[in-house]
C-alpha cells in the first residue's frame, strides 16, 4: 500500500463519518450514473417547477459580477427572504429572473404580472437545497429535497477530444414514444452525401428497470470520414418525476471501439435516485 | 487620370455613360486618351430559408456554450452529423438552437449570419450548395456587348432567416448599399445592383425594395420559386413534419419529421410563419379556402373564407377533444398545438400547487402570437389587396411537375384503434361527432402543380403578361435544388434574365445621355 494512501485512510478515519468520495459518479435530477475518468463534464442543466437551478462551479460568475452584467436590464430586486439575493431583469420580451443564495443558483421567467408567482417557486427551489443530500432532485453536490414536479428536465453533457456524451431526461405527460434514431433517415442523409450507412446494434435493452430502446450505427461520408452514433432512449411513464424520458447518447468521430468501454459504463451504471 | 507615360499624352477616364457629354477645358497642346470607364453592377444573391448559416453573436463558432455548438446552424455535412442527428435534434434541441433556452422566447437579436470578417463576397454565409450557381455566374463569359459596358462581380448575402422579413428586407438594404460602395471603390462606378433571390430570399429581396427604400438602388430583381403569397406547404409541414425526396433530408433534419419537432421552430420564429399562406392566397383552382375538411356528413366550407389568421392560425389547435366532450369542439385544424411549442416547459395539467403556478406562468402562446404578428404585418404590408408590391424589373420562375400542398386536406373517417396524433410525417385530429363516435381527420399527402413546397399559383403571383424576354417561366424543377447543376434551363433563364435587366440598365443610361 502507497504511503500516501494509508496516510489518507488515517485522515478519513479521523474525520469520522464521511464515506470515500467516488469521483466518478454524477448525480442529476432523479438519476446516478458512472462519469469515465477519461471524459470531464462540459455542460450540466436541472430545472424543476421549471425553475433552472444548479449549483455554483469555480467558473460561476459572483453575484456582484452577475448584477453588473445586467446593468440598466435590471427591472427590480425582489425581496426574496431567507438570504436570497434576486433580480429581475429583461432580455428582449422576456422578464427573467436570476437568485442566488450561497453556492446555489436559480433562473427562471414570467410573464410580466405574475412575477410573484415566479418568486415563490424560485424561493421554495433555492430553500430547500440540501448539500451533500443522496436523495432528492440532485443539481450535485446536492439536491433539492422538495415534492416531486410534473415539470422536471435534466441535461448533462461529458466530453473529452473525440467522445461527446449526453444524458437528459424529461418527465412526460405521455411516454414519448418518437424515434430517437432512424437508420432510413440517417441513410438517406448519408446517401445525399455520398456516404453508408451500418447498423452495429438494435434492439431493447433494459437498464434500471426502465426498458428502452438501443441503436448503434456508424455513418461514413467521404468529406467527414467516419461517424459513430450510440443511443439508447426509454419512453417514460406519465406523470412520474421518478421514471421520465431518459435518453442517452454518445457519439465520437473516432472508431466504434473507443466509444463501447464508454457507452457500457454510462448505460449500465445508470440508477435511480430515491424521490423521497 | 495620368500622364506618366508620356508627357504629351493625358489620359482621361470617362464613365461609360457619361461618353456623350462635352468634355471642355483641354489643353489643345496634349494629345488626350479616354479610357471608358464599365459600371459595375453586382449580382447579390439571397438564399431561401435556412440557406444562411446563423451563429450566437460575439462567440466563436468552433466553441460551445449553454452545451450547444456557438454555430447554429449550418448546411456542412460536417456540421450536420454532428449537430442535427435524429437523437440530440428533438424539438426541444431545435428549438435551443435556434431561439435559446426554454425560457426565452424569440429574440432578433440572439442569432446572426456567420460571414467572414471582413464579408467579402458573403459566400461563407450561406449554403455550399447555390455555390454550384454562383461559381458559374462569377465565371460566365457569355456578357456579349453588355461586357463593353458593364461588370458583374457576384456576391452573397445571407439573412437571419429566423428573423421577420421586414428586418431581413432592411438588413439587405443595408448590405446593398455596402455593396454598392465596395463595388465603387473597384471599378469607379457603381450605383445599382441585381438581386438574384431563392424562395424566401424573394420575399426579403421585395422588402428592401419595396419597404426599406433600396428600389432605386436596385436594377432588378430575378426571382426563383417564390413563395410570393405564402404555401400551404408550411401548414402541412408544422402539422406533420417535412416529407419529400433527397434534397429535402437537410430540411427535414432542420426542422423535423414529425409536427412535434417542427412546432418548436416554426412556430416560434416569424421567418418561419412567413412562409404560410397569406390573405390573398389562391389556391391553383383560384380558391380562397386552401384548408379542405372532406367526408363529413355535413359538408364543411373550406378555410379561411377570408383570413387564415383568424381562422386557422390564431386558433389553437386541439389535436384530441377532452374526456367525455362529446360531440366536441377542439379546433384540430388549427395551425398550432400550445403543448407543442415550448416543450421543456410544457404544461403539464394537475400536479400540485407548484405544478399549477409553473403551469399559470409557462403559457407559450402570448409569445407565438407576437411572432404571428410580425408575419401578418409583413404580410399586410408586402401583398396588399391588391397585389404584391414588386420591383419594376422583375423576373419570376416558377417549379412545376413535383407534388406539391396547393389545398390541405384533411379526410374525417371512423376511428377505432388510433390515438397518436403526431405520427412521422403525418397528423390525425380526433374528434367525436354528434352521435359521440369517434372520428379523426387525416392529413392527405399534399396534391398539386408545384415544385414541391410552392405551388405554382402562388409562385406565379408576381408574373406579368408581356415581360420583355426571357419572360416569367415555370420548367420542370424541384423547390430546393431550384439553381442546381441538375436544373441548367433554370441558370440558363437566370442569366438570360440578368442580361435583359442589364441592357434595360444600358437603355436607361443611354436615354438620360441622350436628353443631356
Amino acid at each position: 500500500m502507497k504511503p500516501s494512501f494509508v496516510l489518507a485512510l488515517i485522515l478519513a478515519g479521523c474525520q469520522g463519518a464521511k464515506p470515500p468520495v467516488d469521483t466518478n459518479k454524477e448525480s442529476i435530477g432523479r438519476f446516478r450514473i458512472s462519469r469515465p475518468p477519461a471524459l470531464a463534464v462540459a455542460y450540466r442543466m436541472q430545472s424543476i417547477y421549471g425553475v433552472d437551478v444548479w449549483s455554483a462551479t469555480e467558473k460561476q460568475t459572483p453575484w456582484s459580477q452577475r448584477l453588473a452584467d445586467l446593468g440598466l436590464s435590471i427591472k427590480s430586486r425582489p425581496a426574496l427572504g431567507s438570504g436570497i439575493e434576486g433580480v429581475w431583469y429583461k432580455v428582449g420580451e422576456d422578464l427573467l429572473i436570476d437568485a442566488n443564495k450561497g453556492k446555489v443558483w436559480a433562473h427562471r421567467g414570467a410573464p410580466e404580472g405574475k412575477e410573484a408567482g415566479a418568486e415563490e417557486l424560485v424561493r421554495d427551489v433555492i430553500n430547500s437545497y440540501r448539500e451533500g443530500a443522496r436523495n432528492g432532485f440532485s443539481i450535485g453536490p446536492g439536491a433539492i429535497v422538495i415534492e416531486t414536479s410534473l415539470s422536471e428536465t435534466t441535461r448533462l453533457q461529458m466530453a473529452n477530444e473525440t467522445i461527446e456524451v449526453e444524458f437528459s431526461t424529461r418527465t412526460v405527460q405521455e411516454p414519448d414514444t418518437r424515434k430517437f434514431m432512424d437508420a432510413g433517415d440517417e441513410r438517406d442523409f448519408a446517401a445525399l452525401a455520398g456516404g453508408s450507412v451500418t447498423v452495429l446494434r438494435e434492439g431493447e435493452r433494459t437498464v434500471a428497470g426502465m426498458t428502452g430502446h438501443e441503436m448503434w450505427l456508424q455513418i461514413s461520408t467521404p468529406k467527414t470520414g467516419q461517424h459513430t452514433r450510440y443511443t439508447w432512449h426509454f419512453p417514460g411513464e406519465p406523470r412520474s418525476a421518478g421514471r421520465p424520458s431518459v435518453t442517452l447518447l454518445a457519439k465520437t468521430a473516432a472508431a466504434p471501439a473507443v466509444l463501447q468501454p464508454v457507452w457500457e459504463t454510462i448505460l449500465s451504471s445508470i440508477e435511480m435516485i430515491s424521490v423521497d | 487620370m495620368s500622364n506618366a507615360g508620356n508627357p504629351l499624352v493625358k489620359k482621361h477616364d470617362v464613365d461609360w455613360n457619361k461618353v456623350d457629354e462635352y468634355k471642355t477645358g483641354l489643353s489643345t497642346k496634349l494629345r488626350h486618351e479616354f479610357e471608358v470607364r464599365r459600371e459595375a453592377i453586382p449580382l447579390v444573391f439571397v438564399p431561401g430559408i435556412m440557406g444562411s448559416h446563423l451563429r450566437r453573436p460575439g462567440l466563436p463558432p468552433d466553441g460551445k456554450t449553454d452545451g450547444l455548438p456557438n454555430l447554429r446552424w449550418s448546411t456542412d455535412t460536417g456540421w450536420v452529423l454532428s449537430n442535427l442527428i435524429l437523437a440530440d435534434s428533438d424539438g426541444p434541441r431545435r428549438r435551443a438552437l435556434l431561439v435559446g433556452s426554454p425560457r426565452q422566447t424569440f429574440n432578433p437579436d440572439y442569432l446572426e449570419v456567420d460571414e467572414a470578417t471582413p464579408p467579402g463576397d458573403g459566400f461563407q454565409g450561406i449554403m455550399k450548395d447555390y455555390q454550384e450557381f454562383l461559381n458559374k455566374l462569377r465565371e460566365y463569359k457569355e456578357w456579349g456587348e453588355l461586357d463593353k459596358y458593364f461588370v458583374f462581380p457576384v456576391y452573397a448575402v445571407g439573412y437571419n432567416w429566423t428573423d421577420d422579413v421586414l428586418r431581413g428586407g432592411k438588413y439587405l438594404a443595408k448590405k446593398i448599399d455596402t455593396i454598392i460602395e465596395e463595388a465603387k471603390g473597384v471599378t469607379g462606378l457603381c450605383e445599382k445592383v441585381i438581386l438574384i433571390s431563392h424562395s424566401m430570399g424573394g420575399l426579403i429581396c421585395r422588402s428592401a425594395s419595396e419597404l426599406a427604400g433600396s428600389r432605386s438602388k436596385i436594377a432588378g430583381i430575378v426571382h426563383g420559386v417564390q413563395p410570393v403569397n405564402g404555401s400551404p406547404a408550411a401548414y402541412w409541414r408544422v402539422k406533420a413534419g417535412f416529407e419529400g425526396g433527397l434534397l429535402d433530408i437537410l430540411v427535414r433534419r432542420a426542422l423535423g419529421s414529425d409536427g412535434t419537432r417542427v412546432t418548436p421552430v416554426l412556430g416560434n420564429i416569424p421567418g418561419g410563419l412567413t412562409l404560410l399562406p397569406n390573405k390573398n392566397y389562391l389556391t391553383n383552382n383560384k380558391e380562397v379556402g386552401w384548408l379542405k375538411i372532406t367526408g363529413s356528413a355535413k359538408p364543411i366550407a373550406p378555410l379561411p373564407k377570408k383570413d387564415p389568421y383568424q381562422e386557422i392560425y390564431r386558433e389553437k389547435a386541439r389535436p384530441k377533444p377532452d374526456l367525455g366532450e362529446a360531440p366536441s369542439n377542439n379546433a384540430y385544424w388549427g395551425l398550432i398545438d400550445p403543448d407543442l411549442l415550448n416543450p421543456d416547459n410544457a404544461v403539464v395539467p394537475g400536479g400540485n400547487r407548484r405544478d399549477r403556478i409553473n403551469a399559470d406562468l409557462n403559457d407559450p402562446w402570448p409569445a407565438y402570437l407576437r411572432s404571428l404578428d410580425k408575419a401578418e404585418s409583413l404580410h399586410d404590408l408586402l401583398s396588399p389587396s391588391q397585389g404584391p408590391l414588386q420591383h419594376p424589373q422583375t423576373f419570376a420562375v416558377s417549379g412545376t411537375g413535383h407534388d406539391t400542398a396547393h389545398v390541405v386536406e384533411l379526410a374525417i373517417e371512423s376511428n377505432w384503434v388510433r390515438s397518436d396524433s403526431y405520427p412521422s410525417k403525418g397528423f390525425r385530429g380526433f374528434f367525436n361527432d354528434a352521435n359521440g363516435d369517434r372520428m379523426q381527420a387525416v392529413l392527405q399527402e399534399p396534391t398539386g402543380e408545384g415544385d414541391g413546397t410552392v405551388p405554382l399559383s402562388s409562385a406565379e403571383a408576381v408574373n406579368v403578361k408581356g415581360r420583355p424576354d426571357p419572360q416569367d417561366k415555370s420548367f420542370a424543377a424541384e423547390h430546393q435544388g431550384a439553381y442546381g447543376n441538375d436544373f441548367g434551363i433554370v441558370q440558363e433563364w437566370a442569366i438570360d434574365a440578368i442580361k435583359t435587366m442589364a441592357k434595360h440598365r444600358y437603355h436607361e443610361q443611354r436615354k438620360g445621355a441622350a436628353a443631356k
